[in-house]
């Protein structure tokens, strides 16, 4: 079953939609009403030791996409496999526990994560008693202290409380409790946008030597641009639900081929001074509620002609290795192929 | 000197935090101004005593935590001895605060629209249907989209940089003098974070109001800030002109910070880091915080503590470069 082929996670066309609020009742009447459609027909592998990192505007559905992964929401539709086996139809405490602990998540908002009653000591043992990861209290307790370390804090730390510690100290604290698991694949929804850059170069570098060592596999999530240039091997771009542009993550920041991610890109905050100023990509913001007919960025998107506003532009393979979701691409490519 | 008096102007501020056999103290007689109209960026160590000192001047320490300062004022009006009530009405009108956590400013049993209109009505003589038509008005400035019909959604409901987005506009809808931002745009794509970053700057242009600006983001500081404080082991250690800051460092910790941004085009090498730690609140010891981690340390830092002292238009706590001027 875990041949060696399969890739080590496999998202296959996820859909999730949510009803939308009313405002009246605490509990909408379910499919009723509007709906936010998050997650349109998402796929993608990831294989041993890979990261992928999801870049996107704020709601274009990655912790979306995050959860869905990690079995804290169920699809629609799609499902997602690991190492070959599908867990979304998977149910029940028996079947799903040991693909809890092999599939881990840190959570984008560390406060909600951390039980404030328990130490933090507590906190990240709890897995390893619960997957029985070590044979003696002394072993829980020198791995709990080797976890403290490896992200920045001190052994000290595991009799303290969550809320006698600040807020990128509680990060640290959930990426701790989610590697003490030993998981396969971590997903990271923000892990380090809570840190000072020199704790957030530790957990990088943390993270990579992971993946080296032990063959780890990340989804990474963050709206650093930079922070994902430098973890990723695959980008994955979203815009209002969907995948728009898929590659290796030097290829795409060298050449970003869809007309969003070049706008993105453009939009990167300027370290150096130089005195350029940053638009924001103007336009109407992106509605979830009611998407656009044909391509999802055309009422933002420079190039975009009538096509654009009827048709839903098919995802491309270009001889890069980048596939990308735009008609005017595909129609560049096309021509220039004909040469 | 200063010939105008200061938004806010905070003077030799400590807070400390009473445990059952001794006292630490996590934030040391930290004191600094800002203009009207200024930003002024706070950056530094996770765990230095950023947000408690953000904290600290609208009175939101938690017990068993209590601060000591020389003085807080506000446009000249002492701030720092006021009893909860009137401290609360401060926060609201005078200064906004935008939280660290988002979900610690937002009740989940309240859809966002009640909590803006509410807020909006406690601080401007506003009626109901003209706080709602204000509430979507902000939304729209922060980059909401179908704000009418998100009034009704509630916190759980909306991403991580919506909620956040949410608590922006909850912090300016009364129109404060001063803004305290705790990380306001890190859930924030970059076209959002610089949409709200020209909102906020805007303000600061249009209404004269003031920015405190923590953020781990140096791209966002190079951005918007005018003046940069430099926060280690619960001190100041470096204040200065943002392009000096982060150009051309004096503080040696600083120059570490920077070193450690990673960028892209950059090859894709173990980034480099500080190597240590941080010494925690209650770590007792002589000299600098730094000492321990620092490349350029001589005999004197592990001795005496450095004083935060005028280097040309700056400050720096730091033996080495306050000797290093003209060398
Ligand atoms: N539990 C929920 N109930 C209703 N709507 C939801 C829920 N979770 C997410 N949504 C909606 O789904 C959309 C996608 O949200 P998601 O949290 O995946 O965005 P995101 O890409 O992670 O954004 P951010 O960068 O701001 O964190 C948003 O419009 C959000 O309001
Ligand atoms: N309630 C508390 N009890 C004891 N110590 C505390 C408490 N709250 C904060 N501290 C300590 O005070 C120090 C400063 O915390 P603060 O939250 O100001 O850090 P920060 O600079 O904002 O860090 P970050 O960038 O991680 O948010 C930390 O070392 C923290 O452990
Ligand atoms: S498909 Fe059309 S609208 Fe969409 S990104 Fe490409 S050119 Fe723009
Ligand atoms: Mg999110
Ligand atoms: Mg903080």
């Amino acid at each position: 079953m875990n041949g060696p082929t399969k890739p080590l996670l496999q998202v296959h066309d996820l859909y999730k939609a949510f009803p939308l609020s009313s405002g009246i009742s605490l509990m909408p009447g379910r499919a009723k009403g509007p709906t936010v459609k998050a997650v349109n027909g998402v796929s993608f592998e990831v294989d041993r030791g890979q990261a992928l990192s999801l870049v996107g505007e704020s709601g274009c559905g990655k912790s979306t996409v995050a959860k869905l992964v990690t079995g804290l929401h169920r699809p629609d539709a799609g499902y997602v496999s690991i190492n070959g086996t599908n867990v979304t139809e998977l149910s029940g405490r028996r079947q799903l526990r040991p693909f809890g602990r092999r599939l881990q998540m840190v959570f984008q908002d560390p406060f909600a994560s951390l039980n404030p009653r328990w130490r933090v000591g507590e906190i990240i043992a709890e897995p390893i008693h619960a997957f029985s990861l070590a044979a003696s209290r002394a072993d829980v307790s020198r791995r709990v202290e080797e976890l403290l370390i490896q992200v920045g804090l001190s052994t000290a730390d595991a009799g303290k409380y969550p809320h006698e510690f600040s807020g990128g100290q509680r990060q640290r604290i959930s990426i701790a409790r989610a590697l003490a698991s030993e998981p396969e694949f971590l997903v990271c929804d923000e892990p380090t946008s809570a840190l000072d850059v020199s704790v957030q170069a530790q957990i990088l570098n943390l993270l990579k030597d992971l993946q080296d060592r032990l063959g780890l596999g990340l989804l990474f999530i963050s709206h650093n641009l930079a922070v994902v240039y430098h973890v990723s091997d695959l980008i994955g771009i979203m815009y209002l639900g969907r995948l728009v542009e898929f590659g290796r993550a030097d290829e795409i920041f060298a050449q970003p081929q869809h007309p969003y991610t070049r706008l993105l890109l453009d939009t990167i905050p300027d370290l150096e001074m130089r005195g350029r100023s940053r638009a924001p990509i103007s336009g109407e913001v992106p509605n979830p509620i009611s998407p656009p007919d044909g391509c999802v960025f055309n009422p933002r998107c420079p190039l975009a002609r009538d096509v654009c506003r009827t048709e839903l532009p098919p995802m491309v393979t270009m001889p890069s290795g980048t596939s990308t979701a735009c008609h005017a691409v595909a129609n560049r490519w096309g021509t220039s192929e004909a040469h | 000197m200063m010939t105008e008096t200061p938004i806010l102007s905070v003077r030799d501020l400590s807070v400390s935090f009473a445990q059952f056999d001794r006292t630490i103290s996590a934030v040391h007689t930290a004191s600094f101004d800002v203009a009207r109209g200024e930003v002024l960026g706070i950056v530094g160590e996770s765990g230095a005593g950023k947000s408690l000192t953000s904290m600290a001047i609208v009175g939101l320490i938690p017990p068993p935590g209590y601060i000591e300062a020389t003085s807080i004022t506000l446009e000249g009006r002492p701030i720092h001895n006021l009893g909860p009530k009137e401290i609360r009405s401060v926060r609201g009108r005078d200064i906004g605060v935008i939280f660290q956590d988002p979900l610690t400013s937002l009740d989940p049993l309240f859809t966002i629209g009640d909590q803006l209109i509410e807020t909006i009505c406690t601080h401007l003589p506003l009626t109901v249907p003209e706080a709602r038509s204000r509430a979507i008005d902000l939304l729209i400035e922060v980059g909401i989209p179908a704000p009418e019909q998100r009034l009704q959604s509630y916190p759980h409901e909306l991403s991580g940089g919506m909620r956040q987005r949410v608590v922006i506009a909850l912090a300016l809808c009364a129109e404060p003098k001063l803004v305290i931002a705790d990380e306001p745009t890190t859930a924030l794509d970059v076209s959002i974070q610089a949409q709200i970053i020209a909102l906020l700057l805007r303000l600061c242009r249009e209404r004269g109001m003031s920015i405190i600006l923590v953020t781990h983001d140096m791209g966002v500081i190079a951005e918007a800030a005018d003046r940069v404080a430099v926060m280690y082991a619960g001190r100041i250690v470096e204040v200065g002109k943002t392009r000096q800051v982060v150009k051309n460092a004096r503080h040696p910790y600083t120059r570490g910070l920077m070193g450690a941004i990673p960028k892209i085009g950059q090859p894709r090498t173990k980034l480099a880091q500080i190597s240590g730690s941080m010494p925690r609140p209650g770590t007792e010891f002589e000299g600098c915080a730094f000492a321990e981690r620092c490349a350029v340390a001589e005999a004197k830092c592990r001795s005496l503590r450095p004083q935060l002292l005028t280097v040309d238009d700056s400050y720096v706590a730091c033996h080495v470069a306050a000797s290093g001027v003209g060398a």
